[in-house]
């Protein structure tokens, strides 16, 4: 079979892998996707989601991966949720961070390793503290404050996916 | 001919971008430290409403049984955990997956909760839909005979039949040390290398941040196997890495050299001298550089003689390593 044969659906794919495997900035023919330049897949969206109120693609391909831009809100949205949290119960506020934020913190910062090496170390930085105060049981205060600052650098890091998010609520 | 299940455009598609993106890295060129996650080896097909899997295994290669591990998740529903999975390999083709797919090996894959996770429910024999800050996966010991491209279907009962299917690539060699390799003599980084940057010596450290693990960074392995001393090596990132199975390995590790001191020599290796410039430390690129991709962490056992006992790739548990060191004799001081 040969390559021309796949639907463009699927050519994406393999356009967004051959960037994550090689850390190539080209952009695909079509548009679509790659790991550099985020790019829209479809039309944009006015977002229902917890934090965000911005429009914008309703899905951006991050590390060879299509990732809708609600769950990258809610990957941030969990943030504040967790910081929140933190002042009063610090596991509360674990237990969000590792199931709302965690794992899709790794994704973003994957992605930003090819096109922003150093907000990628300032992303996975910020989120090493955070870690690193639940693992010593650090004062809510302080794990709040991490998170916050966490927040804000996810804030940034998406900003480079063209996908925008509102900071954490004033306390 | 039958349409068989790995012949799908978008499996055939992903298994030619594999194929493609090793072709376009293996090159001769300079080579960068680059880092991958686990998507980078495997790719699954994928939609919201189905359970969809992630390879999360390194460096496999044609040979010995080795471990084969994969993490399956339903996007809406969360991770997939506990239970068993039914196991089903299939060789897809040497340079891409457009061959007829030539049934391989099958296995019962057993669940591997990541480190920390909360002990499991009372009745564990069934795979059920995880909280989602729990993650685990499935893991077998499996052979494979010719390198290339393979594809695994896993299949797991949750209330009802769910498979999975994801290609991934089986290397000719192993590029990582192997059980009964000799171990690189790594003139590591300690705390008493002279100017070496305390990052350099864990991620976690700066300036006006002391090494938080202090105890694993005191020899090198070159002089543990010089002493014939048993050593338990870890090579990770804890501040840097981007593997999404990421779990405190470090910790796990640092914990058990609290423990069993006196059993083996215990020795972190960071593997990055400089993250943002894209410096390994030379260590660590004696051990898991030796390939076209970088992934960590990795755990190894090496036995006095000086040979690899046992690795981990990616995820290793507590029970797993302590297991082994109860099996090491008392060192003689």
């Amino acid at each position: 079979m040969g390559r021309s044969a796949f639907p463009p659906t699927v050519a994406c794919v393999v356009l967004a892998l051959l960037g994550t495997a090689c850390g190539s900035d080209g952009k695909s023919a079509s548009g679509t996707s790659s790991t550099t330049v985020a790019q829209v897949t479809t039309s944009s969206e006015t977002t229902a989601s917890t934090a965000p109120t911005t429009t914008g693609p309703a899905s951006v391909t991050i590390a060879g991966q299509t990732v809708t831009t609600a769950r990258l809100r809610s990957i941030a949205a969990g943030l504040c949720e967790a910081a929140t949290q933190a002042a009063t119960d610090t596991s509360a506020a674990e237990k969000t961070f590792q199931g709302k934020s965690h794992d899709g913190l790794h994704l973003i910062a994957r992605g930003l390793q090819d096109i922003d090496r150093p907000a990628s170390a300032t992303l996975l930085e910020a989120k090493e503290k955070v870690e690193s105060d639940f693992s010593n049981h650090a004062a809510g205060t302080q794990v709040a404050s991490h998170l916050r600052s966490l927040s804000e650098v996810t804030k940034s890091s998406l900003a480079r996916f063209n996908v925008t998010v509102d900071a954490c609520p004033a306390t | 001919m039958r349409r068989t299940p790995f012949r799908t455009p978008a499996t055939i598609a992903l298994a030619l971008a594999l194929s493609l993106a090793a072709g376009a890295c293996g090159g001769g060129g300079k080579k960068e430290a680059k880092q991958q996650g686990d998507s980078a080896t495997t790719a699954t097909t994928t939609a919201p409403d189905k359970v969809q899997g992630s390879v999360a295994s390194y460096d496999l290669a044609v040979g010995p049984a080795g471990r084969f591990m994969i993490g399956m998740f339903n996007e809406a529903k969360g991770p997939v955990g506990f239970g068993t999975a039914a196991l089903s390999f299939f060789f897809l083709g040497e340079k891409d997956a457009t061959g007829t797919p030539q049934p391989g090996p099958s296995a019962t894959g057993t669940y591997l909760p990541l480190p920390g996770s909360p002990p499991p429910p009372a009745d564990a024999s069934k795979p059920v839909y995880l909280p989602s800050d729990q993650r685990g996966v499935y893991a077998a010991d499996v052979a494979f005979d010719k390198p290339g491209f393979w594809g695994v279907s896993a299949k797991v009962d949750l209330g009802g039949p769910q498979e999975v299917k994801t290609a991934f690539k089986v290397a000719a060699k192993h590029t990582v040390p192997f059980v009964g390799d000799p171990a690189p003599a790594s003139q590591n980084l300690t705390v008493t290398t002279p100017g070496a940057p305390p990052e350099a010596i864990d991620s976690r450290a700066s300036a006006s941040t002391l090494v938080p693990d202090a105890a694993l960074h005191q020899t090198t392995v070159a002089q543990a196997l010089a002493e014939k001393r048993p050593v338990v090596l870890v090579i990770s990132t804890p501040t840097y890495c981007v593997s999404q199975f990421c779990g405190p390995v470090t910790d796990v590790v640092q914990a058990l050299a609290k423990d069993y001191g006196n059993r083996a020599r215990f020795i972190h290796i960071e593997v990055w001298k400089d993250y943002k410039g894209q410096q390994l430390n030379d260590a660590a690129k004696e051990w898991i550089a030796k390939g076209e991709d970088i992934n960590e962490p990795w755990v190894f056992l090496i036995g006095s003689d000086g040979k690899v006992a046992a690795r981990f790739d990616n995820i290793v548990t507590r029970e797993a390593l302590e297991g082994l060191l109860q099996k090491l004799p008392p060192m003689k001081s």
